[in-house]
């Protein structure tokens, strides 16, 4: 020590080299080698851990190298804290703000990571075929527990075990935050003719006002994507076979029943994926199998969540988004106050259910452990006073129990056109099989279909490509289920190998269509244009002026060999009598895109590229864009 | 000598930057700890429970209370966290090994790091809703395993923490044109409500009020579902001990689907049936089977939601849950955990805890503990509703066991195919 303070007194004096002389030799030893091996110690112990850090990147072994590894097979890491939630249209926004919110306290989990909630967009129907598979979220908010269930009795259909044993279940832990019912927003003065707030209303009023043609009265309501959409779907089945419950197949198929439930899909304004508006055409599309409706409006009637009648009073700009919970814009009521009519045969919630799906890691990633950890501190979030009021606030009933509905600052103590004490009896959902039919009810006022499929099968489809092709078109023709749906079938190499003209699709000509599907078989060249002239001639002299014409064209090459040219075709599409509308999907990276995409202008149709992992899902598009179509 | 020295110096620099970059790396890549960069946190022993739905209320109020006193278990701070799961989840997950316990001849040492990582999160601890449901998650490890993994006996035997019952209820303004009409509740009156043709409107009620509507837990979704079920096939038999023989009886098989035929099921998830019929009210429905701590925990709520009580009445049969806390006796726990868990069950069942628990609808453990013995007892509260201090002159099913379980989950197939 005291050589310390010799030493700096020195250096306060004297140069420096002068200082070292100073040093009594030992002494200048001794430091030297205490420094010296403290230095060379702590090169060592840096050296061997670096060396380890090296070598367990070398070898995997180490955690860092690990998730390297694991961030480079997985969409997220072995130790994310960030949960993406999949959250239907109807509360996405309310759950965004709050989300956003939440990111903000910056909390982590007692690892260190950052907790973060991502909120992405799907209607319940996407959120249901997406939890199926291995989905980029972890979480989903469907509108209902309905949509749950429903992924539970998939899951089991896809994982079947042994009857009376507990089956795994794909839906884990699961919250309620917030509910709302189903309710038809009524226009003030149409609510006032309908009896409103006197005489109780129910969906047969709504149904009978909207056929009749004397009272030029409109409802609309979204497609069986959505728990609304479900409700007033129903609503129809039971009415048509005069019942309030206990709706079974048989019953759902009835003559009478279907009929009842064809006039009323007509009689109303569907909207969302699987419905369209009779009021204008089809516009554009959306994601995977969406079809965008635009709607002239305004309507009378519109079966929406009581939560956006009060979002609607409060703010009339938003547009239909709020309504249909399907985020399409569209002037359907004019800006003037709705009514929420709670039906008196019974309604369904919204109860949102917050559930973490049980990715076990099979085949792809789990749920982390930190995602776990953000998927309860988010719970705990939304389930706070603060989060409460705040749904309370955008017209949602929380659930917290404390909170009065009709105490200020509450909208329902506002005005008298919700009711809290309603609904006060329920719309019984039908067992499993039975719903699927409700939800395919848009199909009964779908016109009836004639689909020519035309399919390449030269030398170049040969193996994987052709079974790949013949899997997609079995697969196109079972999704064609109208009463009066037709497809006929070119299959084309150096010339036309098959052809075979448009069949009903009762068992025998489905089981012809399927048969010559099977025995396609590759070889010869790519004469396209003269197979696509085959295909139109099928159809452009067909007397059916409600049908829907259509041809479906896939290839994977050039056209080398046709006789007849591009604007042979051309004309004869477009001069023919039906509107035959061309869909063209070029199959893999040879064939000609350009010529393809020519087609589906011409025939109005769209352009589509696929491989072998994607033709399947494309002609299943294909298919419900024909559906569709008007 | 000038050089000699100079080199020195730089030798030196260099190691020193040497050593500091490599900390300061670290500590930006996250290992700061492990170089005592960053404060070194105290040893903790974490251990998750499973924790069935109707008592996680109240082990999530004790384990938070446990947590924030620092209780120890062999010198290291225990933190429990709780896994909420309903008794049939767990139970299938017991089955089917999901939690991945170590076959027999497996020992822990031979297991590779990544494998002992994993164990890190499997449960030390689980409160079944009923201690059938352990005995049969233990039959199947010993077909698995060849042992049981949770104790009758010893150091870690299962203790039961709380108890509650299964009980009617009716809303108050439903209850009285019902009970008029059709005689006090039983499965029996509930059937004929449910086979009413016109519903409300032929049972004395408001027809606005529309078909009678049934609210009972979901048999494959809820342990209080299929315990409900199995007390309404003792009442059609008219005896305790419900066989697998009995509920694939074809009459019986048509008389419960009548039955279950105004049931509405919801909700999913976690809430119980009380739950909803707060949440949803009428439409979830105007009566109907209910655990007696959900109902008391609800009432408040339903009150204020739907502005009238739900009214509470006995029944003839009934099923209670003791939520036992079993302990997992493997070698996927380490014994401190399993010491972690002890400490936390022997918490629970402190008088404390005990007392707390009538806050949250639950009958304590200790029968020798009145059920007003807290300042804050739900059963205190609600007595003018019709809650019983002694429930002792009702009859109680036989415990359910594998066969049964089977037979009951196979109808419930069934009936959702139909």
């Amino acid at each position: 020590m005291s050589g310390t303070q010799d030493g700096k007194e020195q250096e306060q004096a004297v140069p420096s080299e002068a200082k070292l002389s100073r040093f009594p030799p030992r002494r200048q030893f001794f430091a030297f080698a205490v420094v010296g091996c403290f230095l060379l110690c702590a090169c060592g112990m840096t050296t061997v851990r670096a060396g380890a850090w090296i070598a367990g990147i070398l070898s995997g072994e180490s955690s860092a190298t690990s998730e390297v590894k694991r961030a480079a097979a997985y969409p997220w890491p072995s130790n994310s804290a960030s949960l993406t939630v999949a959250v239907s249209p109807s509360v996405a926004e309310s759950l965004r703000e709050r989300a956003g919110k939440f990111n903000g306290l910056r909390l982590r989990t007692p690892d260190g990571e950052m907790m973060q909630v991502e909120m992405v967009t799907r209607s319940s129907s996407e959120i249901v075929a997406e939890s199926l598979q291995q989905p980029g979220f972890q979480a989903v908010v469907p509108d209902s527990s309905l949509w749950l269930d429903l992924i539970e009795v998939r899951w089991a259909t896809l994982f079947p075990t042994e009857s009376g044993t507990l089956t795994a279940s794909r839906v884990g832990q699961t919250t309620l935050f917030a509910v709302s019912p189903v309710v038809i927003a009524v226009q003030l003065n149409a609510a006032q003719q309908l009896g409103w707030p006197h005489q109780s209303i129910g969906w047969q009023e709504v149904h009978t006002r909207a056929a009749a043609p004397s009272t030029n009265f409109s409802w609309g309501h979204p497609s069986p994507e959505s728990i609304s959409g479900i409700a007033a779907t129903l609503s129809k089945f039971h009415a048509g076979a005069g019942i309030t419950r206990g709706l079974t197949t048989e019953i759902a198929t009835r003559a009478d029943v279907v009929d009842y439930v064809r006039q009323a899909e007509r009689a109303a304004i569907v909207l969302g994926a699987n419905g369209r508006s009779h009021a204008e055409p089809m516009q554009g599309e959306r994601g995977a199998n969406g079809e965008e409706g635009k709607v002239k409006g305004p309507l009378d009637a519109f079966v929406t969540q009581e939560q956006a009648v009060i979002a609607w009073n409060r703010s009339s700009d938003r547009g239909l988004s709020w309504l249909s919970g399907e985020g399409k814009a569209g002037p359907v009521f004019p800006n003037g106050q709705l009514v929420a009519i709670y039906p008196k045969e019974g309604t369904l919630w919204a109860d949102y259910p917050f559930a973490l799906l049980e990715l076990d890691g099979r085949a792809g990633p789990a749920v982390t452990r930190n995602q776990r950890s953000t998927y309860r501190a988010f719970t705990r979030f939304l389930l706070s006073e603060d989060s409460q009021y705040a749904l309370l606030e955008a017209g949602f009933r929380p659930v917290d129990l404390t909170i009065d509905l009709m105490a200020e600052p509450s909208p329902f103590a506002e005005t008298g056109i919700v009711d809290p004490l309603s609904p006060q009896t329920l719309l019984t959902l039908p067992p499993q099989p039975v719903l699927e039919i409700v939800m395919d009810a848009w199909r009964l006022s779908m016109p009836p279909v004639n689909v020519m499929l035309v399919v390449d099968t030269s030398d170049s489809m040969k193996g994987s490509k052709l079974s790949g092709a013949k899997i997609a078109l079995q697969g196109f023709v079972d999704q064609m289920q109208g009463d009066g749906d037709r497809i006929g079938l070119v299959e084309f190499g150096s010339g036309v190998k098959q052809f075979g003209s448009l069949h009903m699709l009762d068992a025998e000509g489905r089981g012809h269509v399927l048969y010559m599907i099977e025995s396609m078989q590759a070889g010869g060249s790519t004469r396209l244009i003269d197979a696509l002239w085959a295909a139109q001639s099928e159809l452009t002299d067909l007397v059916d002026s409600e049908a829907t014409y259509a041809i479906v064209v896939l290839t994977d090459g050039r056209d080398n060999d046709s006789e007849y040219r591009l604007r042979d075709l051309q004309r004869a599409i477009q001069g023919g009598q039906n509107q035959v509308f061309v869909h063209t999907v070029a199959f893999g990276r040879d064939a000609d895109a350009g010529l393809l995409e020519d087609l589906a202008r011409i025939g109005k149709g769209r352009f589509y590229r696929a491989d072998e992992t994607t033709i399947e899902e494309i002609y299943r598009q294909i298919a419900t864009s024909i559906q569709m179509t008007e | 000598m000038i050089r000699t020295r100079l080199f020195i110096v730089a030798l030196l620099s260099a190691a020193v930057v040497l050593v500091v970059g490599t900390l300061v790396w670290r500590t930006i890549t996250g290992n700061a700890t492990a170089l005592g960069l960053a404060p070194v946190r105290p040893q903790v022993v974490r251990i998750q429970v499973i924790t069935a739905l109707p008592v996680t209320s109240w082990v999530q109020a004790a384990a938070d209370e446990f947590n924030a006193t620092g209780h120890l278990a062999d010198g290291a701070a225990i933190e429990v966290e709780l896994i909420p799961m309903d008794g049939l989840a767990a139970l299938g997950k017991w089955e089917r090994n999901d939690f991945a316990a170590l076959p027999a001849d497996v020992p822990l040492e031979d297991l590779p790091q990544e494998k002992l990582e994993a164990l890190e999160s499997f449960p030390t601890a689980w409160i079944a809703d009923g201690r059938f449901l352990v005995e049969m998650a233990n039959a199947s490890f010993r077909e698995q395993l060849g042992r049981d993994q949770f104790l009758n006996d010893g150091q870690y035997r299962m203790s039961p923490l709380a108890n509650t019952l299964l009980v009617w209820g009716l809303f108050r303004s439903r209850g009285a044109p019902l009970l008029e009409n059709l005689g006090p509740p039983s499965w029996y009156t509930f059937h004929k409500a449910a086979v009413a043709p016109t519903g409300w409107k032929e049972l004395g009620g408001d027809p606005g009020w529309g078909n009678f509507k049934l609210a009972v837990n979901s048999a494959d979704k809820s342990v209080s579902g299929l315990a409900a079920i199995v007390t309404a096939a003792g009442e059609y038999f008219d005896r305790t001990d419900v066989l697998a023989e009995d509920v694939v009886d074809p009459q019986f098989g048509t008389w419960l689907s009548e039955l279950m035929g105004a049931t509405t099921h919801l909700v999913a998830g976690e809430k119980g049936t009380a739950k909803s019929v707060a949440l949803f009210g009428y439409t979830a429905g105007d009566g109907g089977q209910f655990l007696e701590s959900e109902l008391l925990r609800n009432m408040a709520g339903i009150q204020n939601r739907w502005q009238e009580p739900v009214l509470l009445y006995y029944p003839k049969l009934t099923t209670w849950f003791d939520f036992p806390f079993a302990i997992w006796a493997g070698p996927e726990t380490s014994t401190a955990q399993k010491e972690a868990a002890l400490a936390f069950q022997n918490f629970l069942l402190s008088e404390g805890q005990q007392r707390r628990a009538l806050e949250f609808g639950l009958r304590p453990a200790d029968s020798s503990m009145r059920v007003n013995a807290a300042e804050g007892s739900l059963f205190e509260q609600w007595s003018r509703l019709g809650v019983e201090d002694d429930v002792s002159s009702v009859n109680v099913m036989q415990p359910l066991n594998r066969e049964l379980l089977s037979a009951l989950l196979h109808l419930q197939e069934m009936y959702e195919k139909r």
